[in-house]
């Protein structure tokens, strides 16, 4: 019992300090089934596993932005789920400044809690419409028994909705009576309240207009300054990974398929897919527009229940050889810190930013 | 090469009636028109009133809107007095449109077989057999494998970018003289996205239908539109062709709007944001409605409500102080 206690004491002190370290959180070949069917039926009816995540590996370095891009149903958003154990893992683990969090229990969660949080993808429904604004924003902060007086809470509140933009007197009112973009302002803050170290934003601005887009973009990167924050970014639409990410993953059927910086993987993405995901972003500039069409991916996204054999890719890619449907490709690195899950990486892959070099000269 | 005029807007009005009988505009004075075999994209935030516009077009809405205008012309006939039967008839063969859900505008309860081939029998006055087989080729068209299969299928056995195919199909099923596209793409992956894109392009190469094509996304109007009207507040701020748009635009608010759009394309993209919110319908700012946001407002702005004046053949402008040359890099 004291010796438990002990470790708690021990881990809560070593959150306290700011991170010297390099990988702020390490996943290990991660992974999240989901079960479906009947367990009595046979055969097509019967059970049956979705594999939702399977086996991701990567990290998140100490005050950077990790990007997840993928098609819906690619598994970004349970990626990050079950990091912050909203849902559990199916195997595989979590290391958070070094410590295993994906099979820690309940008391040491608790401590490990308040240093990631999270911010959600649609803030009309994540707010919970019967508590006030303040309220919203100190739930966290009481349930981790913060602040020793309520008016330190009240102080605490009102200093982080300053940081986020939003005015004192709007403490006292109700999530409806704001606008998305001051909605997702809030979200920020609740997720901003512990002083967290990493934040995995799901989707933060897909909901919103561009213009508001643009404030909350902005608001993010200098409170990442400000409070050395980092970044978990999952979102499905490029541009706004790109302007926010330091390194991108590309998520494809539940798993990686290519990780590499941003200016890397939009000069020269490795992947076929990767490839086809940037040649279908509409580039907002109509000088531009006659020069792609080539690399458009055909076809749907298979069913992550039956995922197609070997590179799961191999059913849209261009480049499919008979390897591709049975050998599942390794992930390797084909350049620095440039890693790749392919059997044929693209040698000088068409990214759009070369051509925009291109353009200007 | 001159376009005929497909569809002619003049001073369009949309109001919404409101408790104790008061009335909030939605739409003020919206004028524009549309050639055969054009593309013009309307650009605006959630709220401008290009979803209510282009509604109004189509005669499809319902109290407590109310649409009053000067004109609407298809092909040179008015169209704006005309009777619900009168827009019925019209509605899928001449006039048609394509929503935003491909998940909810189709009926779960019948095949899609049934109901693109319903849209040909009723416009077309052919038989069964004959409205399966323009069906069937229609679902080819739209590049949909295993036509014959699809056509037996019911929309929840398709995927997102199937069942916005078939939507497209049935909407160009009779040959419309003008189609309606309302955020066609803003429900699919970006790849799903592409490849619809580029099947409307490839069959508008083929036929005259105009589009209006409504979006609040400036990569898809620069990927598709000939010209472009941006509206904010319920009213057109500024109208050009997509070149101009992008490069010499005149608008504080557009300039806004390409500053806060992400540049994929280039290494450093600084993004610069529009301040403030898109104001309520209720409480519309005196003069300009964008002046409260725009970084270059003067006096003059605040009670005065500028109108659309051209400033050069194909551009207009609905600002006091129109910008020159900030965007002109060429």
């Amino acid at each position: 019992m004291t010796k438990a206690r002990e470790r708690a004491e021990q881990l809560r002190q070593e959150l306290a300090r700011p991170y010297e370290g390099e990988n702020l959180l390490e996943v290990r070949h991660l992974k999240k089934y989901f079960r479906t069917g009947s367990r009595f039926l046979p055969g097509k009816s019967g059970q049956s596993y979705i594999r939702a995540v399977d086996d991701v590996s990567f990290t998140v370095k100490s005050g950077q932005t990790l990007g997840i891009v993928g098609e819906s149903g690619c598994g970004k958003s349970t990626t990050g789920n079950t990091i912050i154990r909203l849902l559990e893992k199916t195997s595989g683990e979590v290391y958070f400044q070094g410590h295993e969090i994906s099979d820690m229990s309940k008391e040491e969660m608790e401590i490990i809690r308040p240093n990631i949080q999270m911010i959600f993808q649609d803030p009309y429904s994540s707010l919970n419409p019967r508590m006030r604004v303040f309220d919203i924003i100190a739930e966290p902060l009481r349930t981790h028994r913060v602040c020793k007086s309520e008016g330190e809470l009240r102080e605490q509140v009102l200093d982080m909705m300053s940081v986020v933009g939003l005015q004192p007197d709007y403490a006292s009112r109700y999530p409806h009576e704001f606008s998305g973009g001051q909605r997702q302002r809030i979200g920020i803050a609740r997720a901003l309240a512990l002083r967290p170290k990493l934040i995995i934003c799901d989707e933060p601005v897909s909901a919103l207009d561009v213009s508001i887009q643009a404030q909350v973009l902005n608001l993010l990167a200098s409170l990442q300054k400000e409070f050395h924050l980092s970044y978990i970014f999952i979102a499905h639409g490029l541009p706004t990974v790109k302007h926010v990410s330091d390194r991108i993953a590309v998520m494809y059927l539940g798993q990686l398929v290519e990780l590499a910086g941003t200016d890397e993987l939009f000069a020269s993405p490795c992947h076929p897919y990767t490839e086809g995901l940037l040649a279908a972003i509409p580039i907002p500039d109509p000088a531009l527009r006659k020069e792609r069409r080539s690399a458009l991916l055909q076809g749907d996204l298979p069913s992550p229940a039956n995922p197609p054999s070997g590179c799961r890719f191999h059913t849209r890619c261009a480049h499919c050889k008979e390897i591709c449907e049975e050998t599942v490709p390794a992930w390797r690195e084909v350049r620095p810190g440039h890693f790749v899950a392919c059997h044929f990486p693209v040698e000088n892959g068409r990214g759009i930013l070369e051509r925009q070099d291109a353009a200007v000269k | 090469m001159e376009r005929q005029t497909t569809l002619e807007v003049r001073n369009l009005n949309v109001y919404f009636k409101t408790a104790g009988g008061n009335r909030t505009q939605a739409v003020r004075n919206l004028s524009f028109q549309v050639g055969s075999g054009e593309l013009l994209g309307i650009v605006g935030e959630s709220g401008c009133g290009k979803s209510v516009s282009s509604l109004a077009i189509m005669g499809l809405l319902e109290f407590p809107a109310i649409a009053e205008a000067d004109k609407i012309c298809l092909m040179g006939t008015d169209i704006s007095k005309n009777s619900r039967e009168e827009m019925r008839k019209l509605r899928g063969s001449e006039l048609s449109m394509i929503f935003q859900e491909p998940m909810t505008s189709l009926n779960p309860l019948f095949t899609i077989g049934a109901q693109l081939s319903d849209t040909i029998a009723l416009h077309q006055e052919c038989g069964k057999a004959e409205a399966k087989r323009r069906a069937v080729e229609m679902l080819e068209k739209v590049g949909i494998p295993r036509a014959e299969a699809v056509y037996k299928s019911y929309p929840n056995e398709l995927s997102g970018g199937m069942r916005q195919r078939v939507m497209i199909a049935i909407a160009l099923a009779n040959s419309p003289k003008l189609l309606i596209a309302d955020e066609p793409t803003t429900a699919l992956d970006v790849t799903i996205q592409a490849q619809i894109l580029e099947l409307m392009r490839d069959l508008i190469q083929d036929s005259n239908t105009a589009i209006l094509f409504i979006t609040h996304d400036l990569g898809v109007i620069a990927e598709m539109a000939d010209r472009v009207l941006v509206m904010y507040a319920g009213s057109i701020v500024e109208e050009a062709d997509v070149m101009t748009l992008f490069h010499n635009c005149a608008h504080p608010y557009t300039q806004g709007l390409l500053d806060s759009t992400i540049k994929v394309h280039e290494i450093h993209d600084e993004l610069r944001c529009i301040e403030g919110v898109v104001p309520s319908l209720r409480d519309m700012p005196s003069g300009c409605a964008f002046h409260p946001r725009c970084p270059y407002a003067q006096e003059d702005c605040r009670s005065q409500r500028p109108e659309l004046r051209k400033t050069a053949e194909g551009h207009a402008v609905a600002c006091l102080h129109p910008l020159r040359g900030r965007w002109n890099h060429d």
